[in-house]
């Protein structure tokens, strides 16, 4: 179905700000995701190819989240933004040129791939295994998170993306950490006691309100019984470890 | 850095990092609750942000438009462009134009001495004071100006404080220089003192016509001096009345009279008091019109004795001053200013 650039436009705008009508946009071009790839590598996609789709995919998601009207119409945008993309990563990839592809063939024969070869180390079922509660303990994180209005996406745009900020949201969650009946309330309510948490952290209140998002997400993390979770934000509060 | 994978999209998946950050990236087969160690990180441009190139080019002119700005306000405008003036009067009158950094953009004679002074005379790059420091000199060595003569300085601008400044700083600058040899007044130049004082006189020179003319004139017709004198100060009166107020006493109080004439005089007014003159005539007689011109043509000319002292003056003044010269007894009265009318009457009879 071919669309005009105005019905484009839209839906890149409603896009923008909708994860999944995003996600809807993307599967309606994949074909041509596919194609610019293609266009790349200089020949047809196989499995070798993986990551670089992956990349293309990501850089039309770039481009649709940086889309402005004024830049002219979004798919040649698009195609820059893939071929960008993939020209930087080939350039970092070129410092691996010795890493020959698992996927390729053993000896000139098709069937016995390299990666049939070589032994496996993982534990692959342990790994399973874990990886199953891990992934139950985000479904209810997920769920917790939609009761407040939240996706992860949200939460993922809410992050701060200086150091200096992402610092000062951590010294909020000590603040909120130190104090039970913070944290309490915000269970209950859902809602962040701003003014509180300002004045007990010592960071402003503009910026708990930008990242709002992320610090309820940081919060809740730390609320219920989310082990596995706060066990990998082993970075955060590298001190509370060694509390007795 | 270990990153857990929290959820996956077709182009996309949101991660954990171990500093608490949520983060977008590639999804390059994650599975939720995987830890990857490598990842693809999202590249955002901020939303509804300027484009870079846009920003980079408006920053860049943004840059070189405040540079402008600082350098023609800071620097040029200040120091080129007019912010007023200073005008100098010895003999010769001399106006500067000045920027507000007093530095001398051009200068020009206001008459025909002052023209001469400045002939030749490069005054580019030179502050105020020191173009009128050389100016004064110059008109020292040309003779315009000697020992214990009278230099009068008048700024003028729109901006009151600078002018009031400007005068001070140039009058001080002129004083340190020659301050024992002429004195420097600020404002317009004074009255000339009376005639017979070598040297002493002060002329505002504006460029209108003297009356010298009309004084020959007046002379061959004029009945006596005298009268022409007491006309003249009528004449005064008559000013002051505003208009031929004829044989009518005027109404007018001796101390109007006399602020006319002096208006008349520091006016510059040559003209002016070529009007004062002809009112004279008006008060003086009808019939002697012709008369009261002479007389005031008289007084303007300075044929009368008082009168040539007058002369600078606007012809009320020194018809005054004439009048007490001449001892009439009129004329005293006419001084009076009061009695004007009156005074010209028994002129008159005197006549």
């Amino acid at each position: 179905m071919v669309q005009t650039e105005h019905q484009i436009v839209l839906q890149v705008q409603a896009a923008q700000s909708d994860s999944d009508a995003a996600d809807a946009l993307i599967r309606q071009y994949m074909d041509f995701i596919r194609s610019e790839t293609s266009k790349f590598v200089k020949g047809p996609l196989n499995e070798t190819h993986d990551d670089a789709l992956s990349i293309a995919m990501l850089a039309f998601y770039e481009a649709i989240l940086g889309y402005q009207r004024l830049r002219g119409a979004f798919l040649p945008y698009a195609a820059r933004s893939i071929r960008n993309r993939l020209i930087d990563h080939y350039r970092r990839e070129k410092r691996h040129q010795g890493v020959l592809s698992l996927h390729s063939p053993q000896n000139e024969e098709e069937d016995v791939l390299l990666l049939d070869t070589v032994r496996d180390e993982r534990d692959l079922i342990g790994s399973f295994t874990a990886r199953e509660a891990t992934s139950k303990e985000i479904a209810e994180f997920s769920e917790q998170l939609a009761r407040l209005g939240l996706t992860f996406s949200k939460v993922a745009e809410s992050c701060p993306r200086q150091n200096r900020t992402l610092e000062a949201c951590h010294r909020v969650l000590a603040c909120a950490r130190r104090d039970p009946e913070l944290l309490e309330r915000f269970e209950r309510t859902g809602r962040l006691p701003i003014r509180e948490l300002a004045e007990g952290s010592g960071v402003e209140r503009k910026t708990i309100e930008r990242h709002r998002n992320y610090l309820v997400a940081l919060l809740l993390a730390f609320t219920n019984g989310y082990e596995i979770i706060r066990g990998h934000l082993c970075q955060i509060t590298p001190k509370e470890r060694w509390r007795a | 850095m270990k990153y857990l994978v929290l959820e996956t999209h077709p182009a996309y998946a949101v991660v954990l990092d171990e500093a608490g950050r949520f983060l977008r990236a590639a999804n390059r087969g994650y599975a939720v609750g995987q830890t990857v160690e490598q990842i693809i990180p999202l590249r955002q441009t901020e939303r509804g942000a300027v484009p870079r190139a846009l920003w980079r080019s408006a920053a860049g002119i943004a840059a070189a438009a405040a540079c402008f700005c600082l350098v023609f306000f800071g620097y040029y405008q200040p120091n080129y462009t007019a912010y007023g003036s200073l005008r100098m009067q010895i003999n010769p009158d001399v106006e500067l134009t000045l920027s507000q950094t007093e530095r001398v953009l051009s200068l020009e004679g206001l008459n025909d001495d002052g023209e001469v002074l400045i002939d030749g005379y490069d005054y580019r790059g030179q502050d105020a004071s020191e173009v009128a420091g050389d100016l004064v000199a110059r008109a020292m060595e040309l003779g315009y100006l000697e020992d214990g003569d009278v230099v009068a300085l008048q700024a003028e601008s729109e901006d009151e404080a600078w002018q009031a400044q400007e005068e001070q700083s140039t009058a001080q600058a002129l004083e340190e220089r020659y301050g024992g040899q002429i004195e420097i007044v600020i404002g317009p130049a004074p009255e000339p003192i009376l005639a017979g004082e070598d040297d002493r006189i002060v002329i505002e020179i504006e460029p209108v016509p003297a009356p010298e003319p009309s004084e020959t004139e007046e002379a061959a017709p004029a009945p006596s001096a005298a009268p022409d004198d007491d006309d003249d100060d009528d004449g005064g009166d008559d000013d002051d009345g505003g208009g031929p107020s004829g044989q009518q006493a005027n109404p007018r109080p001796p101390v109007a009279e006399t602020d006319d004439d002096d208006r008349d005089d520091s006016g510059n007014n040559s003209s002016g008091s070529n009007r004062d003159d002809n009112d004279d005539d008006d008060d003086a007689h009808a019939s002697d019109g012709s008369d009261d011109d002479n007389d005031d043509g008289d007084d303007d000319d300075g044929s009368s004795d008082s009168d040539d002292g007058d002369d600078g003056d606007s012809s009320d003044d020194g018809d005054n001053n004439n009048n007490d010269d001449d001892g009439d007894s009129n004329d005293g009265d006419d001084d009076d200013g009061n009695r004007g009318d009156d005074d010209d009457d028994s002129d008159d009879g005197d006549d």
